[in-house]
This record gives C-alpha cells, sequence and structure tokens, in this order.
C-alpha cells in the first residue's frame, strides 16, 4: 500500500457510487434525452444515505509494479450492485436482474412473487 | 448558467407598503421572491419569465412569527430554519418543525420561507400535509385591505391558487388547538435527504371511547395539488378503528387520490404507499387507545 | 463571460455593498447577478464552486449573517449589507482551521470540488453545536453531495475536529462505532 488513506478514500467512493448504480440511480429517457438531467432528480445518494463502508487489503505485491503497486482507481463500483441484489434476493425469495432496483420495481416483483397479499387480514 | 441578470429589474424595498404599492400599481408585473430557493433555480436554467422582481428578503412584518392564546401567525417570509427554532412551533405544531427539517438541507431551510412553499404550489410541497392537518388559515393582503381563506382553498389547480394580481400571501394562521390530538406526518421520497415527496400523508386525530370524532388528512403527491382527503376522513368520522372501517377507508381513499406516473415514481406504488401510510397511522392510534 | 460582464456599463448599477471574510466590498452589477458569480467573478474569491446551480450540491455553500446557504440561490442584491464568510476565510492568520487539518489528515478530500462547501457546512455546524453526534454531522452534511469520498472520510474528518477542539475526548469512539451511531 503505498497511500493507505487515499486507497481506502478510493474504495469507499467506488462503494457509494455502487450502491447509487444498484438503487437511487435511475437515468430517465424521453425522446432521446435525459429528462433528469439535473441534481434535483438525478438521484444520487447523501451523506445520509450512504451507510458505514469497511475498506481491508490483503497485499499481495504485483511484480510488475513500481513497488510492488498496482493502480486503485474506483474499481470497486463493479461489486455492490449484484452484492446488494443477491442480497435481496436472499432477503425476499425474489430475484431482480435489472438495476437501478427502485422501490417502484421492488414493489412490482414482491407483488406478482405473492398475489395474496393484498387481501391479508389486519 | 443560462439566466441573464441584465434582463431582470430588480428592487428591494425596506416596508411593505411599497411592495403593495407596486403591486398594486402593476398588477401581474411584479414577480415577489423571497428566499429565491425556487426563483433563482429558474432563472439558472434560463426560464425564470419575470422581468421585474421585488424582494421581500428582509422586511420584518413578513417574517414575524407571533403567538396569542388562540394561534400562532407565520409570516409568509419566515424561513423554515425560523419554524425549527421556534419554541412553541416545536412544541404544539411538531408536524410543522418535521416538515421544516425536510425541505432541501439546512443551507436551504435558511433561505425557504413558508409563504414560497406555498405560493409555489407544487404538488409535493413538504409543508402542506401539516398545515392541512392542523386546518391552517392564508392571510392575504393587498392595498384594499386584507382577507383570509381556509389553507384547504388555497390551491385551485395545478399552481394555481387565488392570489389576486395585486395579492400578498401575508401570513399563515394555526390554531392552537391540536396539542391534544394524535398526530402523525411521514414522507416516502427517493432518497433521506434532498428528497421531493413521492407520497406524504399529514393526520391528526381526537378520539373518545375508541371512537373518532375529529379527523383531518393532509395529502402531498395524490393530487394536482396538496390536498384534504375528505373522503376517506368521512369514511373515518364517528368510526371505531375496526378492520371493516379500516377496509373502508382504503376504499374511499383509493377512490380519492389522483396519483400519476412520473419522473420520480408510479401511480401504482404511491397508491400502495398512500394505504400503507394511512394503515400506519390508524394502527398507531388504535394501538395508543388500547394502552390508553 | 468576464470579459463581456466589463463590457457592461458598470455605471448603470448602483454599488452593492457588503463584508466579505472581514473586509468590506463594493460591487456595481446588476441585482439579479447571483452571489455565487459575483464571489468568484467580481470579487475573484474562487473557492466557492457551483457544482449544479440549483442548491442542491451545496458546493456553493457560504455563511451569511451567520447562516449557511447556497450562494447560486441569492441575487447579489439580497446581500446587501450582510456579513458574509466564503471558505477563504476560514483560515486565520495563515492557521489552518481545524476542519481544515481534520480533512488533510483523515483524506476529507479526493478531487475537492465539494470541500469548500463541506467545510462550510460543517464549520456552521460546530458554531450552533461543538459536540454533535455522528447523526448530526450527517444530517448537517445532507446538502454537500461528494462523488468522490463515499462521504466516509469527511464525516471522519468533521468527528476528527471535533474531538480535537472537545476538552475531554473521553467519550471517543472507535471509527466503526460513530459510523452505526444512526
Amino acid at each position: 500500500m503505498l497511500h493507505p488513506v487515499l486507497a481506502a478514500g478510493q474504495i469507499e467512493g467506488g462503494i457509494a457510487q455502487g450502491i447509487g448504480y444498484a438503487l437511487y440511480e435511475k437515468v430517465v429517457w424521453q425522446d432521446g434525452r435525459m429528462a433528469n438531467n439535473q441534481m434535483t432528480n438525478y438521484i444520487m445518494p447523501t451523506a445520509e444515505d450512504v451507510p458505514p463502508i469497511h475498506v481491508s487489503f490483503e497485499e499481495i505485491p504485483f511484480q510488475f509494479g513500481g513497488f510492488g503497486a498496482k493502480g486503485l482507481g474506483e474499481l470497486p463500483h463493479d461489486g455492490p450492485a449484484p452484492a446488494v441484489l443477491n442480497a435481496i434476493r436472499d432477503a425476499t425469495g425474489v430475484a431482480f436482474n435489472s438495476i437501478p432496483l427502485l422501490p417502484e420495481d421492488l414493489y412490482l416483483g414482491l407483488a406478482a412473487a405473492q398475489p395474496a397479499e393484498e387481501t391479508a387480514a389486519r | 448558467m443560462r439566466g441573464n441578470a441584465d434582463l431582470h429589474d430588480f428592487v428591494a424595498p425596506d416596508n411593505l407598503g411599497a411592495v403593495l404599492d407596486l403591486l398594486a400599481a402593476e398588477p401581474g408585473a411584479w414577480t415577489p421572491i423571497a428566499g429565491g430557493t425556487e426563483l433563482m433555480v429558474a432563472f439558472a436554467a434560463g426560464r425564470l419569465a419575470a422581468p421585474k422582481l421585488v424582494s421581500l428578503w428582509g422586511i420584518p412584518d413578513l417574517r414575524a412569527i407571533e403567538v396569542s392564546a388562540r394561534s400562532v401567525v407565520i409570516g409568509a417570509a419566515a424561513t423554515f430554519l425560523d419554524l425549527r427554532r421556534h419554541a412553541v412551533i416545536a412544541a404544539e405544531l411538531p408536524l410543522l418543525a418535521k416538515a421544516a427539517s425536510w425541505i432541501g438541507s439546512v443551507a436551504n431551510q435558511g433561505r425557504a420561507t413558508l409563504g414560497g412553499n406555498l405560493v409555489n404550489g407544487s404538488p409535493a410541497a413538504d409543508s402542506s400535509p401539516a398545515l392541512l392537518a392542523y386546518d391552517a388559515e392564508i392571510e392575504l393582503i393587498s392595498v384594499r385591505g386584507r382577507r383570509r381563506v381556509p389553507y384547504s382553498e388555497f390551491h385551485t389547480g395545478y399552481k394555481s391558487n387565488v392570489l389576486a394580481a395585486d395579492e400578498l400571501l401575508y401570513a399563515i394562521h394555526l390554531p392552537r388547538l391540536f396539542a391534544v390530538h394524535k398526530q402523525y406526518l411521514r414522507k416516502v421520497g427517493t432518497r433521506r435527504a434532498m428528497a421531493v415527496a413521492k407520497v406524504a400523508l399529514g393526520a391528526t386525530a381526537l378520539l373518545e371511547n375508541g371512537v373518532i370524532r375529529e379527523i383531518r388528512l393532509g395529502a402531498a403527491s395524490l393530487a394536482p395539488f396538496p390536498a384534504r382527503l375528505l373522503q376517506t376522513e368521512a369514511s373515518l368520522l364517528g368510526q371505531t378503528i375496526s378492520r371493516d372501517t379500516i377496509q373502508s377507508a382504503h376504499r374511499a381513499l383509493l377512490a380519492e387520490i389522483k396519483p400519476i406516473d412520473d419522473i420520480r415514481s408510479t401511480a401504482e406504488y404511491r397508491r400502495r404507499v398512500a394505504v400503507n401510510l394511512l394503515d400506519e397511522f390508524l394502527l398507531q392510534l388504535r394501538r395508543e387507545e388500547s394502552q390508553s | 463571460m468576464s470579459t463581456s460582464e466589463s463590457a457592461t456599463p458598470s455605471k448603470r448599477w448602483p454599488a452593492i455593498r457588503f463584508n466579505v471574510n472581514g473586509e468590506a466590498r463594493s460591487v456595481k452589477v446588476p441585482p439579479m447577478k447571483r452571489l455565487l458569480d459575483v464571489l468568484r467573478e467580481d470579487l475573484h474569491l474562487t473557492g466557492t464552486k457551483e457544482g449544479c446551480g440549483e442548491g442542491e450540491c451545496g458546493s456553493c455553500s457560504v455563511r451569511m449573517n451567520g447562516e449557511l446557504l447556497n450562494s447560486c440561490l441569492v441575487p447579489v442584491l439580497q446581500a446587501e449589507g450582510a456579513d458574509i464568510q466564503t471558505v477563504e476565510g476560514l483560515a486565520l492568520d495563515g492557521a489552518l482551521h481545524p476542519l481544515q487539518e481534520a480533512f488533510l489528515c483523515h483524506g476529507g478530500a479526493q478531487c475537492g470540488i465539494c470541500t469548500p462547501g463541506m467545510l462550510m457546512a460543517a464549520a456552521q455546524l460546530l458554531q450552533l453545536n461543538p459536540h454533535p453526534a455522528m447523526p448530526e454531522i450527517r444530517e448537517a452534511l445532507a446538502g454537500n453531495l461528494c462523488r468522490c469520498t463515499g462521504f466516509m472520510r469527511i464525516l471522519e474528518s468533521v468527528a476528527a475536529a471535533v474531538d480535537a477542539q472537545s476538552a475531554s475526548p473521553a467519550t471517543k469512539l472507535t471509527t466503526e462505532q460513530m459510523h452505526h451511531a444512526r
């Protein structure tokens, strides 16, 4: 690790982006244009939405890199969305295969899986 | 940035009389701007169709919050931080204090005003469900004098209201009657902060021996403007909270709301959430009754 | 943009006066000009950033008369007579503000575009509440969007600055405990 603070920061940022990708950041298209192209209606997670993120490193030196290093950008962007969808499948038994998975989509998917829910007694 | 500051006349009189005189001299020509959290967004987007603006920021009459024995009177230019910081509002009108904490960010709350939120008239307005549940009254003012309108009658359609061309929203009156009522307010948005409401429900109710004696339900984002759920209220008034009452309240609710599909959400989801919020309130009432 | 501004006959516009970071300033610009643009273009205080122009991202945050606000939403006429603090005013006599020190130590800045706004929002929080818990720090910064950090190190930096200023950091939490306090 050449710069632990920055490396962890990159991972945390990438994970937050991945969470946004998974659960928030829907792009709405109308006539070939992005309809929600403002920060008010393109929904990215705020400081109140991002959960605690824990980072730890397994250091395995890369023989072709200076000081054994490899580059690190926001590769962690790749992992969170599949992880979140797998967690939702684990929790609900329903498999969702597209992102972002908004509450509207979740509701339809869960309702389709349990049609009797609407008439359940209170 | 698409706004052109050169194209706008902008004046800032230091007293209310001068503002009203301007509005009377050229009705409809002057656009009042208080905290600017709505109009300046339009300005930056190049769509502020307001060649002449008059500032309401810094006019003391408009920002005062006065408490009498019977009511709390909030000046239209009171900011949402003013509301959050006011002891009586926090104690007796907690739904309004809660709604104030929903407005954008802290930085927005220090500029956005209650009057601006109402005059802007978004169907998703954060302060509206609480004001509807609290039976608020709006006071309008012009050179011709003052008049009052129940807030539930202020909006007449999508982004239209009863303000005359020379009129200004002056104050919002809240009766000090609700401290003994059960109260509920919840917003479902796109994220935990800085979220426009997909659905919001504000409710107050008074029960006597398990029977609903009074009930007021205010909703956002379920109609072209924030509105009381009068049919749902009627289905609950005089009833105990039984399974049958809840089912009939669902039917009334689903018959009277008109949610739409839009950039934020879907009509179907909104319908489901509206029912869920109503249930959450009614079950909370039933639970509290059985505990007392 | 600035060349066309200087071509505008400025004597059309009466002077608007306010204090910025303790100094009296005066500008002759259209009264609808955004405070953000006046700060950056007329006063050359470019620390305050424009991220969205809609009061949503917080990178234009400044403090005016003791309140935090988004300068992209303030027409400069409404700043007449005001006391304004920008990020340039946080450091005193060359000494960094404890928040700035904490951001440096804890990796609170990556690209830096949100950083001035984050610092102003955090400074405002600590002014009003010197001992905030993590949920209060999150709420105070909820109006400042950051794409690079995932907020973690920004929140830690603010918490660290709170500890540094606190007389008795006896209740110092671990990073894990801090973040799980919701």
